[in-house]
C-alpha cells in the first residue's frame, strides 16, 4: 500500500499552473500494446505498464515480461487492451481496442508501437486496418492510433475461423471432450458473438466482404505471424506442462480428432491455415506450442516475440532522456515557482536559486543540478564545473530524507515508479519516473496543451500559513497545461 | 485485353507497401486533367461485385459520427486485386443426427465408408463431467451387424487424452458400412445428444456455396448445395436447412431447397430475409439425406454463410479523376470524385484502390484511399485522395487503374457497394520520378522500408 500522503489535490492557481503553448517537448518513446483473444477481460486500471485487467486475466505478468524484455536491458513500455471479447464481435471490439490504443499512445507520448495479439485478438486489429476512418469513443479516427504502429504481431491469429467454433455452435456445448478444449472461447455460452464469428463460414464472409483486412501487409502495416503447429502432451516434458497440463491434454484431444483444424497442422485450437492467413511469417511453426501456450511465452515464444519487436525498432527502442533536459516550462510538473498556494508553501526553483549558495531540491528536477552544476538546459557552467552532480545531489537534498515525507519513515519509494503520478523525488533520484527496470512509460511526460499531470513534491504545510510553524510532507497537485 | 503501355513495374511484386496518414487536400497550383486513359481493360466480376438494386432507409448505430476523415495508404503489390472476394465453396462429408431430449429412443445413422479416420461422435448437450458420463452410459451404439461398439473407458486411463474420448468418440475403422443404430437404454434421451459422423474418405460429398458474401435487401441471392458421389450427381435427395443468426446462434427460419438438376439443389435466401431482419452475419446449416447412385444411404451436414444488410447508399458513378501537382511540378496526389446516393444518415466509408498490371497479367493494388464521413440522405460528391508519395513508395510506374470502389456502412457494418472496375478509369503513363516523395514516414511505413518492401529513395 502506498504510504504517500495524498492530501487534497491542490488548486495551485497562479502559483504552479503551467501553460504550454509550444509543441510537445516529450521525447519519442516506444511501446508494445497487447490485445487479447476471445473472452471478456477487464480494462486495466492504467494505460501504461498495467499490472491488472487483461494482463493477469489473460496473459499473465510473467508472459508479458518475457515479451517486453529489451535485449539491451530493461523493459519496454507496454499497454494492454481489456474488452468484452466474448460478448462482442470484433467489429464492436475494435471500437474499444482503438479507444484504448488511443489512450496508450496519448498525444505524442508513445510514437512507436508494436501491436501483439493472441488468437481472436487479431480481428479487431484487422477491422481497424480495414476501416481507418471509423471513429473511437473520442470521435477520433482509428488511423490516429494506427499511424503510431510500426509492426503487428499475430500470435496464433484466428483469421479463417476454427472447426471448434463450428462444433460448439452447431452441436451444442462440446462438453463431452473437456471444457479445457474450448477454454479460449470463454466459459459458459459458446453461442456468443465472438465465438460465432469464428465459425469458418462467417470468417470467410468477413474476409471477403471488406469487414476485415487481408493480405501480406494489411492496412499497409508490417504484419508477422507467430504460431504453433502441434500439441505436445508427453507428460514428462516441461513443454507439455507449460501453460497448464490439463489445457494441453484437452487441446491434444482436439488435435487428435481434427477439431482444431481442417488442416493437419494445428495448435489444437486453430489450424495453421488460419494462423498464417494474414501477414508474413515471423517464424516457422512450432510443433510444441499449443494454443494456450502461445500466450504464455512457452517454449521460447516470448523470446521470439521480443526479437521480432526488437527488429521492428531497427535494433533498439529509444530511451527517454532525463526529464530535466526539457525546458522547465515544458515539463510535466514545472517546479520553478516559489510561494504559497493555500496552506502549502511550494519550494520551487527560480532561475536565481539554481546558482545561489543553497542546495534547492526543486532545482534538480527543473534543471538537473544546483549550486553551480552544469545546467542541462542552458549548458552553462557558471562555477567552472564545481558543484554537485545530479547523482550526488540526491543524497544532499531533502529528497533523500525520509523525514520530509511524513509517511512513516518510508520516504521516496521506488514503488511509486510508473504509478501514473509524476513524483519529483524520483525525478531527482533517477531523472525520470517510470517502472523499475525500464526507461519507458515515464509518468513525467507533459501530455500537451489542455491536459493535466498529477504531480507530487515535497512542500511545507502550515495551518496558519507560517514558514516557522508547520511541517514538510509529500503532497500531490495537478499541473494544467 | 492489355495493351503494351499498361505493363508496369518494379523489380516486381516482391516490392512494397506503406502506411497511412490523415491529410487535408493538398495545396498546389490546382488540378490538371488526367492523362489519357490507357485503353480499355476490364475486371471480371465473378460474383465479387456487390450492387444494391434498391435503396432503403435504416437507422445507423451511435458510432456513425459525422467528421470527415481522409486516409491514404500504400499497399504491398504482392497481393492480387479482388483475391478472396469470391464466395468460398466448401466440401462436406460429415453427417449429423440430433436426438432431442425426451425424443425417440432409437436413431439410424447411415455410414457409407469407414475408411481412414472415420468416427462417430456422441455429444451430450449438458455441462459437467458427471452429467456427461451419465448421458453417455445411457447410450448403446450398434453397427449394421448388431454388435455393440461403444465401450467404457478402461480404468487407469490416466492422462491419455485418447482414452478419455472413447465413450464419445467411437472409431469406425474396420467396421462395416451401412446403417448404425444409436439406442437409448432408458427409452428416450434424458438430455439432447448430437450424433455426428465423420467420414473424411467418403466419395459422397456435399458442396455448399452462397451466390454472394453480401446479400442486400432487394437483391436475389441463393445458397447452392451440390451432391456428388465420385463426381456423379446425386438426385432425389432431401435437402433442408435452417438459417441461423450469426450473432447469437438463434434459429431464424427453415429454408427450402429445390432440386435444380445435375446434383444441384438451391435455396433462395432473399425469400427468407426481409426488412425486419437485422443486418449481420447469417449461417445456413444444411442437411441432406438420400441414396447415392451406388446404393449407399447417406446423411450429410454442412454450414455456409453470408452477410445480410439493408442498403441505404450506393455509388452512382465516378464524376471526375485528376492529378494534382505541387509548385515544383511534381504530382502530389491522384484524386477521384465519387457520386454517392444515400437514402438515410450513416457514416459511410468510401474507398478505392489504384492498381498496376504485373508480369503475371493480374492487377496488383499499390495504394488505397478511404474517405469516411457522416452523410445525410441525398446525393454527395465524395473525393478519394491518393497521396502520390504513397504510390511512390511502391516503386510502381505505368498506368494506374482505379479499382475496387466500395461503400461500407460504418453505422451498420455492411458492405453497401463494391465495383471492382466497371468504369475503367486510369492514370496513364505515370513515371515514378514525377511523384512527390513523402516528407515524413509513419512508423509503419518506415518499418516496411526497413523490411525492403517499400523504398523511399
Amino acid at each position: 500500500m502506498q504510504t504517500r500522503i495524498k492530501t487534497a489535490v491542490v488548486a495551485l492557481g497562479g502559483v504552479v499552473v503551467f501553460v504550454s503553448s509550444t509543441a510537445l517537448a516529450a521525447p519519442a518513446a516506444d511501446g508494445m500494446f497487447f490485445i487479447h483473444g476471445t473472452g471478456n477481460q477487464a480494462t486495466p486500471s492504467k494505460q501504461v505498464n498495467p499490472t491488472d485487467g487483461a494482463v493477469t486475466g489473460y496473459w499473465t505478468q510473467a508472459a508479458i515480461n518475457a515479451m517486453i524484455a529489451d535485449p539491451a536491458g530493461g523493459n519496454w513500455t507496454y499497454g494492454a487492451a481489456g474488452y468484452q471479447g466474448s460478448t462482442n464481435n470484433a467489429q464492436t471490439s475494435a471500437y474499444y481496442v482503438a479507444s484504448q490504443l488511443h489512450d496508450f499512445v496519448g498525444p505524442g507520448i508513445i510514437t512507436n508501437v508494436v501491436l501483439i495479439t493472441h488468437s481472436n485478438g487479431s480481428n479487431p486489429v484487422r477491422y481497424m486496418t480495414a476501416h481507418p476512418t471509423a471513429t473511437d469513443e473520442y470521435g477520433t479516427a482509428f488511423s490516429y492510433g494506427l499511424n503510431k504502429v510500426r509492426r503487428v504481431i499475430f500470435i496464433a491469429g484466428d483469421n479463417m475461423g476454427t472447426p471448434l467454433a463450428d462444433k460448439v455452435t452447431s452441436s451444442g456445448s462440446f462438453a463431452s471432450i473437456s471444457n479445457n478444449v474450448v477454454k479460449d472461447f470463454g466459459f459458459g455460452n459458446y453461442n456468443s458473438a465472438a465465438v460465432l464469428q469464428q465459425v469458418q463460414a462467417t470468417m470467410a464472409t468477413y474476409n471477403g466482404n471488406g469487414t476485415f483486412s487481408v493480405g501480406t501487409a494489411p492496412g499497409g502495416l508490417s504484419t508477422e505471424y507467430v504460431y504453433g503447429s502441434g500439441v505436445y502432451a508427453m507428460i514428462t516434458s516441461s513443454d507439455a506442462w507449460c501453460g497448464g497440463y490439463t489445457d494441453t491434454t484437452g487441446l491434444k484431444a482436439a488435435q487428435v480428432y481434427g477439431w482444431g483444424s481442417s488442416s493437419a497442422a494445428t495448435d489444437g485450437f486453430i489450424g495453421v491455415n488460419s494462423s498464417t492467413y494474414v501477414g508474413t511469417a515471423g517464424m516457422s511453426g512450432d510443433a510444441r506450442l499449443n494454443h494456450n501456450q502461445s500466450r504464455r511465452a512457452c517454449h521460447g515464444v516470448g523470446a521470439t516475440i521480443e526479437t521480432i519487436a526488437h527488429g521492428a525498432m531497427s535494433g533498439a527502442f529509444a530511451a527517454i532522456p532525463p526529464d530535466y533536459t526539457i525546458s522547465p516550462a515544458a515539463q510535466a510538473c514545472n517546479a520553478t515557482t516559489q510561494g504559497w498556494s493555500g496552506n502549502y508553501y511550494w519550494l520551487g526553483c527560480t532561475s536565481a536559486m539554481k546558482t545561489d549558495t543553497k542546495t534547492d531540491i526543486d532545482c534538480y528536477v527543473s534543471y538537473g543540478g544546483d549550486n553551480g552544476y552544469v545546467d542541462q538546459w542552458t549548458g552553462v557552467n557558471p562555477q567552472n564545473g564545481v558543484g554537485l552532480a545530479l547523482s550526488d545531489g540526491w543524497n544532499y537534498t531533502g529528497y533523500s530524507a525520509a523525514s520530509n515525507y511524513a509517511n512513516g519513515g518510508v520516504g521516496c519509494s521506488d514503488t511509486w515508479l510508473g504509478d501514473g503520478q509524476c513524483d519529483l523525488c524520483l525525478l531527482a533520484k533517477y531523472g525520470f519516473d517510470s517502472a523499475s527496470g525500464t526507461t519507458q512509460g515515464d509518468d513525467c511526460v507533459n501530455a500537451g496543451a489542455g491536459t493535466n499531470n498529477t504531480c507530487a513534491d515535497i512542500a511545507w504545510y502550515s495551518a496558519t500559513k507560517s514558514l516557522t510553524s508547520g511541517s514538510y510532507a509529500y503532497f500531490t497537485y495537478t499541473a494544467t497545461h | 485485353m492489355k495493351t503494351t503501355n499498361t505493363i508496369v513495374v518494379l523489380g516486381l511484386l516482391a516490392a512494397l507497401a506503406g502506411c497511412s496518414t490523415n491529410r487535408a487536400p493538398e495545396p498546389g497550383p490546382g488540378p490538371t486533367p488526367a492523362a489519357a486513359s490507357a485503353g480499355p481493360r476490364t475486371v471480371a466480376s465473378n460474383g465479387r461485385n456487390v450492387i444494391a438494386s434498391s435503396l432503403y432507409t435504416a437507422t445507423a448505430n451511435a458510432h456513425a459520427t459525422r467528421p470527415l476523415v481522409q486516409v491514404s495508404n500504400a499497399l504491398d503489390p504482392v497481393d492480387v486485386l479482388g483475391h478472396g472476394y469470391e464466395p468460398v465453396e466448401t466440401t462436406h462429408t460429415d453427417g449429423l443426427v440430433i436426438a432431442s431430449k425426451g425424443g425417440a429412443g432409437l436413431y439410424s445413422v447411415p455410414i457409407d465408408t469407414t475408411a481412414g479416420d472415420a468416427y462417430l461422435f456422441l455429444t451430450p448437450q449438458v455441462e459437467g463431467e458427471d452429467a456427461i458420463q451419465a448421458a453417455l452410459r445411457d447410450i448403446e451404439v450398434l453397427d449394421p451387424t448388431g454388435a455393440l461398439i461403444n465401450q467404457r473407458v478402461a480404468k487407469g486411463a490416466g492422462d491419455d487424452p485418447d482414452a478419455h474420448l472413447q465413450m464419445s468418440a467411437i472409431p469406425l475403422s474396420g467396421r462395416p458400412v451401412g446403417v448404425y443404430k444409436v439406442r437409448f437404454k432408458s427409452g428416450a434421451p434424458q438430455v439432447g445428444v448430437a450424433i455426428e459422423s465423420r467420414q473424411l474418405m467418403s466419395n459422397i460429398v456435399m458442396k455448399l456455396v452462397p451466390s454472394t458474401l453480401e446479400h442486400l435487401l432487394g437483391n436475389q441471392s441463393f445458397v447452392d448445395a451440390t451432391l456428388l458421389e465420385g463426381g456423379k450427381p446425386i438426385t432425389g435427395a432431401t435437402v433442408v436447412a435452417d438459417m441461423i443468426d450469426g450473432e447469437n446462434g438463434n434459429k431464424v427460419s427453415p429454408i427450402t431447397f429445390t432440386e435444380i438438376g445435375d446434383g444441384l439443389y438451391r435455396a433462395a435466401i432473399h425469400s427468407v430475409l426481409n426488412g425486419a431482419n437485422k443486418s449481420g452475419a447469417y449461417l445456413t446449416d444444411v442437411r441432406a439425406t438420400g441414396t447415392s447412385p451406388a446404393g449407399f444411404a447417406f446423411a450429410r451436414q454442412g454450414r455456409t454463410g453470408f452477410h445480410y444488410g439493408i442498403p441505404t447508399a450506393r455509388i452512382v458513378n465516378l464524376t471526375d479523376h485528376r492529378t494534382l501537382t505541387d509548385e515544383n511540378g511534381l504530382v502530389s496526389a491522384f484524386e477521384v470524385d465519387v457520386n454517392v446516393e444515400s437514402r438515410s444518415y450513416d457514416r459511410l466509408e468510401i474507398s478505392g484502390k489504384l492498381t498496376v498490371v504485373g508480369a503475371d497479367g493480374e492487377e496488383h493494388p499499390i495504394a488505397i484511399a478511404h474517405t469516411g464521413q457522416g452523410l445525410d440522405a441525398g446525393s454527395h460528391k465524395v473525393t478519394l485522395h491518393f497521396d502520390a508519395g504513397h504510390v511512390r513508395l511502391t516503386k510502381a510506374e505505368g498506368t494506374f487503374y482505379v479499382r475496387d470502389l466500395q461503400v461500407y456502412s460504418l453505422g451498420t457494418d455492411t458492405l453497401f457497394h463494391r465495383d471492382l472496375g466497371s468504369e475503367n478509369r486510369a492514370f496513364a503513363n505515370v513515371m515514378r520520378a514525377s511523384l512527390r516523395p513523402l516528407t515524413e514516414l509513419t512508423p509503419g511505413q518506415g518499418q516496411l522500408v526497413a523490411d525492403g518492401v517499400f523504398s523511399n529513395e
